[in-house]
């Protein structure tokens, strides 16, 4: 990555919280801990303490099979609520009163937001670099930011395509490859009275994840500030796409997944597929006696860009307080590549997908009785992860944009359109930017 | 606290059963029909409406996690799985619910009881005696019946960091320990009922203010305490934000915030929603108990105000 000077820096408003009021517990003014000297490692021997707020369940069982094997380094890690669920509030108030633990569980898509607030250490001035390439790429470049390297990542969700092969057959249809083949056979499904799949209006992560893998880079960080382009023809292609599948009556926009009108049309044959990600196996379980009944394909493609998307996906990021940052960097490095550290995560924390390159979790490489005894994490969702939009970056307002974004597709129930609510969702981000003090301007083209 | 009113809440079941006994107050059979059959409607919907999230409650802590989602909300689902949800609640993690109950109880428990002294001394002392700046005092106390406490959690745990106080048992304890409206409460019920001549009366027989606060004043006020007891205990219990900001030990989570933990569990992890709705009826019961103790005092309370007047 090519490198950008500290006044760029304050342009992206990722260097600088003076223009960051966030929630109003940011610190205005607050100097960030990147621009002071580098924190050094402990002296052997000497006794650390790391603390990590996370929500991920049971943890600190996984944190124990490193504390046995680093007298030196002990970890702690309390359990927090879900970001959005006063996780991250949480974090904000701790960073401002000057406090908070070493490492947090912070999602990719609010890594930017922590920038803004001076919340999160640069780890290349740690020396992160060496262990790139343990991590997937795609994933790597998303926690890449002007330079410097901003969380580790902890898990992803690559997403394929959950189906029933018997709702398939049932009304003569071949699975889809593409999002045109899904739409010739969509059809043939509401007339049986079920739906293809769902189409979350609330949710805008779905069909988020829906435009980077045709190939959209909403935002992305210039040389002077952000540039946008989330009106794009490539987004607007999705949109219309769903629009039409929408007014067509294929898909449901009242039943989002996994939610309980979701489980129980899903119990009651009335859902042939899911478009979604690796983390949905867990959720498909909860379907009353679906055991045997889905197997697992490769998500439709659209035709340009990419062969898989993801939804959701988080990183452990060092915080700007940390007494030890080297030690929480190394830590996180181990808890997320270590084949040890994916292991126990997969069993006690069940975890999403695991960032490592190389190791996707022993118990992910064998066949799966829920899914009839298919290798569906080898065969489908290991090959998605290469074929994954490497250019796509998350904003300092991702999860604003999101709800602008809703607001907007709500309106679908009124005659709204999809397209429409995209192209105003751009706009308000622009406003909600400059608002905040930062540079952005549309992207030319 | 908007929803507060004064203590003598004229819906109160209880209430109207003991006015409808008492012909004079007006509220007599006397009455035309179409009046009782509509205030009656009126009021199941509203028992309706509170009433049926807690029969949901209750149904779904029996359901398993298939048939949560599989069956008729409102109806009992195939298997009658409470017992074995219960048990995990109660097991899980050796038994963290336990604790965070237990968490719960010590902060509403301890923060209301103190709350409600506190609240009665200082209206008391605001309403009976005269004393220079009373009304600023007053008027500060309302100032703070105003703001929510959700504003003041930010502040106080920037605070309780500087004070090395932030997460221990006493960062959730001590803001639970004042309730201006409490005072504000305490102080109009004290104006009202207490009778100045009474206090004279005990003056000349010899007892100190203490002595006629305690045996005199407290025992006067009993129904506005009940109230503002209440009041502060279902305040405390439910309060999820204050102790979100200021606790990072789970050991010392409430069980507003345990239960809040287990349920964004579910998001990736469908077995927590049991879990979840086991917690939810397990953290219930003691409101409603404490509900259902303590609301006779209120009518006890009613009836020494009518005498009296």
């Amino acid at each position: 990555m090519r490198s950008i000077s500290r006044r760029e820096l304050l342009g992206l408003g990722l260097g600088a919280g003076a223009a960051a009021v966030l929630a109003g517990c940011a610190t205005p003014g607050t100097t960030s801990v990147n621009a002071q000297p580098v924190v050094p490692a402990a002296r052997s021997g000497e006794k650390v303490t790391l603390t990590y707020w996370a929500w991920l369940k049971d943890l600190q069982k996984v944190a124990d099979v490193w504390n046995a094997r680093h007298p030196d380094v002990q970890v702690e890690v309390a359990w927090i609520p879900g970001g959005n669920a006063g996780g991250y509030q949480k974090l904000y108030s701790a960073l401002a009163a000057g406090g908070g633990p070493d490492l947090a569980q912070v999602e990719m898509r609010t890594v930017p937001e922590f920038m803004l607030v001076n919340g999160l250490v640069d780890l290349t001035r740690y020396g992160v670099e060496e262990h790139a390439e343990k991590f997937d790429q795609t994933l790597w470049s998303q926690v890449s930011f002007a330079g410097g390297v901003y969380g580790i990542p902890q898990d992803s969700g690559p997403t394929g395509m959950y189906y029933r092969p018997d709702l398939f057959e049932q009304v003569g249809a071949e699975v889809p490859t593409t999002w045109a083949e899904w739409a010739e056979v969509a059809p043939a499904f509401r007339d049986a009275g079920i739906m293809i799949d769902a189409f979350p209006l609330s949710d805008t992560s779905v069909f988020t994840a829906h435009a980077m893998q045709a190939g959209a880079t909403w935002l992305r960080t210039a040389e002077d500030g952000w540039e946008i382009d989330m009106a794009s023809e490539v987004t607007l292609d999705v949109a219309r796409f769903f629009d039409k599948a929408i007014d067509d009556g294929v898909v449901s926009t009242s039943l989002n997944p996994y939610s309980p009108g979701w489980f129980a049309a899903a119990a009651d044959d009335k859902i042939a597929s899911l478009v979604g990600a690796s983390w949905g196996d867990a959720l498909l379980a909860g379907v009353s006696g679906a055991e045997g009944k889905w197997r697992v394909a490769p998500a439709p493609r659209w035709d340009h860009g990419y062969g898989s998307s993801f939804i959701g996906g988080s990183t452990s990021a060092v915080l700007a307080n940390s007494k030890h940052p080297q030690e929480a960097m190394e830590f996180a490095v181990w808890l997320n590549t270590d084949p040890e550290g994916i292991d126990a995560m997969i069993e006690h924390s069940g975890i999403g997908w695991s960032p490592a390159r190389d190791y996707i979790g022993q118990a992910r490489q064998q066949p799966s009785e829920f899914f009839g005894g298919q290798r569906y994490n080898t065969e489908v969702f290991q090959p998605a992860t290469q074929e994954q939009n490497p250019d796509w970056q998350w904003w300092p307002i991702t999860q604003q944009t999101f709800n602008i974004l809703a607001d907007g597709f709500r309106t679908k129930a009124t005659g709204g359109t999809l397209v429409d609510a995209v192209v105003a969702a751009e706009q308000r981000t622009i406003e909600v930017f400059r608002n905040k003090g930062l540079t952005i301007r549309k992207a030319e083209g | 606290m908007t929803t507060a009113t004064v203590p003598t809440r004229p819906l109160d079941p209880a209430d109207r059963r003991a006015a409808v006994a008492e012909p004079s107050t007006g509220r007599g059979p006397g009455r035309r029909p179409a009046t009782t059959i509509l205030v009656t409607g009126i009021l199941v919907v509203v028992a309706v409406y509170f009433l049926v999230p807690v029969y949901w409650v209750v149904v779904a802590a029996t359901k398993t996690t298939d048939d949560l989602f599989g069956t008729n909300g409102f109806l009992l689902g195939e298997h009658f799985a409470l017992l074995e949800n219960l048990g995990a609640v109660l097991t899980y993690n050796d038994g963290i619910f336990v604790r965070w109950f237990l968490n719960s109880v010590l902060y509403a428990g301890v923060g209301a009881l103190v709350a409600t002294y506190l609240a009665a001394a200082a209206g008391y002392a605001l309403a009976k005696y005269r004393f220079r700046g009373s009304n600023l005092v007053f008027g500060l106390v309302l100032g703070g019946v105003l703001v929510p406490g959700t504003a003041t959690a930010l502040p106080l745990f920037l605070l309780f960091s500087q004070l090395g106080l932030a997460n221990t048992y006493w960062s959730v304890l001590i803001p639970s320990l004042v309730s201006p409206f409490g005072l504000f409460l305490c102080r109009i019920y004290a104006d009202a009922t207490v009778d100045g001549s009474l206090v004279e009366a005990a003056r000349i027989d010899g007892a100190g203010e203490l002595r006629i606060f305690h045996t005199i004043g407290l025992r006067i006020m009993t129904p506005a305490l009940v109230t503002v007891f209440l009041f502060q205990l279902v305040g405390i219990w439910n309060n999820y934000f204050l102790p979100l900001v200021m606790l990072s030990d789970q050991d010392l989570y409430p069980i507003t915030l345990g239960l809040n933990n287990w349920n964004s569990q579910t998001d990736r992890l469908p077995e927590f929603y049991e879990l979840t709705t086991g917690g939810v009826l397990l953290s219930i019961i003691p409101l409603a108990v404490a509900m259902i103790m303590l609301q006779r005092f209120w009518r006890g309370g009613l009836t020494e105000g009518a005498v009296k007047a």
